[in-house]
């Protein structure tokens, strides 16, 4: 039996976004879930691992096209009702040094990690605004609190991320929107191998253990903690 | 319960007393434009059927921007010309809002006014009617010379705040009747009352529904903002 409205998953094709999808879907406390990530067929892969629930709905999207983010989330209102969650997983790395680093991969990695994840929060905001409650959970790094260098771009992507969710919370809290922040250490998906690509996947944290710290927080034990940068490590046992 | 009602959100600061470039009504408090704070407490009262905000010429667009953003739109939300004082300013307002049985003014320097203060002025069964509160001080008179000329007695005083509710055909003719006789009045309830005789029942205000002048009240704000409105202060 579902008890809350619906909720948007964004960078659901994969990894984080995609463990995340499924721990979800698991708990059927939400109406819908609507998975978005560019690539309708890694949509349909993720549904199909969640075992095809019936509330579950691909929405194909390029993030990329920030003019058409308020359509998107509006279209998601009208098909699927008030949004209760948002999850923002969806992210973009091209680790580089700062002598390697131009422009276009600045402006790509800001696009993607901070102005679509922004207007994300601000249309989702507006409907949560109305309704008096909701939860928002950022997906930063650690790589934005401690230094990485030969990272610039993702790095100082996901500072904003951090600061950004904690800025929300504060604007957001008299409306009883909680914004959260989760920021990964070394975590195993494709993004992890672009950004260390000679790292065995085995031997570090899984994106199922980050979901499990994503699902709590978007249940009522994860009420005090918003406004945090909620530091995610888990070093397997070998 | 009183219907048929408009709004007058005097919005007419240039920043001048705040010390800042950017218009007081514009002014962020808890990260929110000051007149969305008093926006957001009518928007869901279905007896309130238009808003007027009176602000100056050189602001217009600006605030309209602001209104756009936050969701309020231009049908039931109208910016019109302020005047050159408080008192024109109302009128102009009173003049765009006509067709309504009450008219609620309010103060955009003023964010904290309560939804439930709102409501109270809707429900009063007088027809005009002000929040007010006592005031904890001494207040004084002094003479031409600057010296001491006498004590008020402080029970007999009320510190009138915003908002306020009047019968529009009432607030109306009183406007009127002062501008007729050349009288401008920096409250409403007191230009009511002086020019009408009319009977305007005191509604028990609240300490932090404050009126934000000068720089040092946008401090107070802030912190009253993170105390009572989100409720919680920091570590």
């Amino acid at each position: 039996m579902t008890s809350k409205g619906a909720c948007i998953v964004t960078g659901a094709s994969q990894g984080i976004g995609r463990a995340t999808a499924i721990a979800l879907a698991a708990k059927r406390e939400y109406s819908s879930i609507v998975l978005v990530s560019r690539n309708l067929e890694k949509l349909e892969e993720t549904k199909a691992l969640a075992g095809n629930p019936d509330n579950m709905f691909a929405l194909p999207f390029d993030l990329e096209e920030l003019e058409g983010i308020p359509a998107m989330v509006s279209s998601v209102v009208r098909d699927y009702g008030d949004i209760d969650l948002l999850v923002n997983v969806s992210g973009y790395a091209d680790p580089k040094p700062l002598f390697e680093t131009d422009a276009h991969s600045l402006e790509k990695t800001f696009r993607v990690n901070v102005f679509a994840l922004t207007l994300m929060c601000r249309e989702v905001a507006k409907n949560m605004r109305g309704h008096r409650c909701g939860k928002i959970i950022n997906i930063a790094s650690t790589a934005g609190s401690t230094p990485r260098p030969g990272w610039i771009s993702y790095s100082s992507s996901k500072a904003a991320v951090i600061s950004i969710s904690q800025t929300l919370t504060a604007e957001l809290a008299e409306y009883g929107v909680k914004v959260y922040c989760v920021s990964p250490g070394r975590c195993a998906t494709d993004l992890r191998r672009k950004l260390a690509p000679e790292e065995d996947p085995a031997t570090i944290m899984q994106p199922e253990q980050v979901a499990e710290i994503i699902d709590n927080l978007s249940g009522d034990t994860g009420n005090a903690l918003d406004g945090q940068d909620i530091v995610v490590r888990y070093q397997p046992r070998l | 319960m009183k219907d048929k009602i408009g709004l007058i959100l005097l919005a007419g600061g240039v920043g001048r007393r705040t010390q800042r470039k950017v218009p007081k009504q514009l002014l962020l408090v808890g990260g929110k434009p000051m007149l969305v704070h008093s926006l957001e407490k009518i928007e869901d009262i279905p007896q309130i059927t238009s808003v007027a905000i009176p602000c100056a010429e050189e602001a217009m667009e600006k605030t309209r921007y602001v209104l756009d953003a936050w969701g309020y739109d231009e049908a039931k939300y109208r910016i019109v010309e302020g005047g050159a004082t408080r008192h024109e300013s109302v009128s102009r307002g009173l003049s765009s809002l006509s067709g309504c049985d009450y008219v609620i003014i309010h103060e955009a320097a003023r964010p904290f006014a309560a939804k439930a203060d709102f409501l109270r002025l809707l429900e009063i069964e007088d027809y005009n009617a002000t929040l007010g509160v006592s005031i904890p001080f001494t207040v004084a008179e002094v003479d031409k010379t600057g010296n001491l000329s006498g004590v008020l007695d402080r029970s007999a005083l009320v510190n009138v705040q915003l908002p306020q509710i009047f019968e529009y055909a009432t607030l109306a003719a009183a406007h009127e009747k002062a501008a007729q006789a050349g009288r401008q009045y920096t409250e409403d309830a007191s230009l009511l009352y002086d020019q009408l005789g009319v009977a305007v029942r005191i509604v028990e205000g609240s300490e932090i529904n404050i009126k934000i002048t000068y720089p040092s009240d946008l401090v107070i704000a802030e912190s009253i903002y993170r105390s009572f409105v989100i409720g919680g202060a920091d570590d």
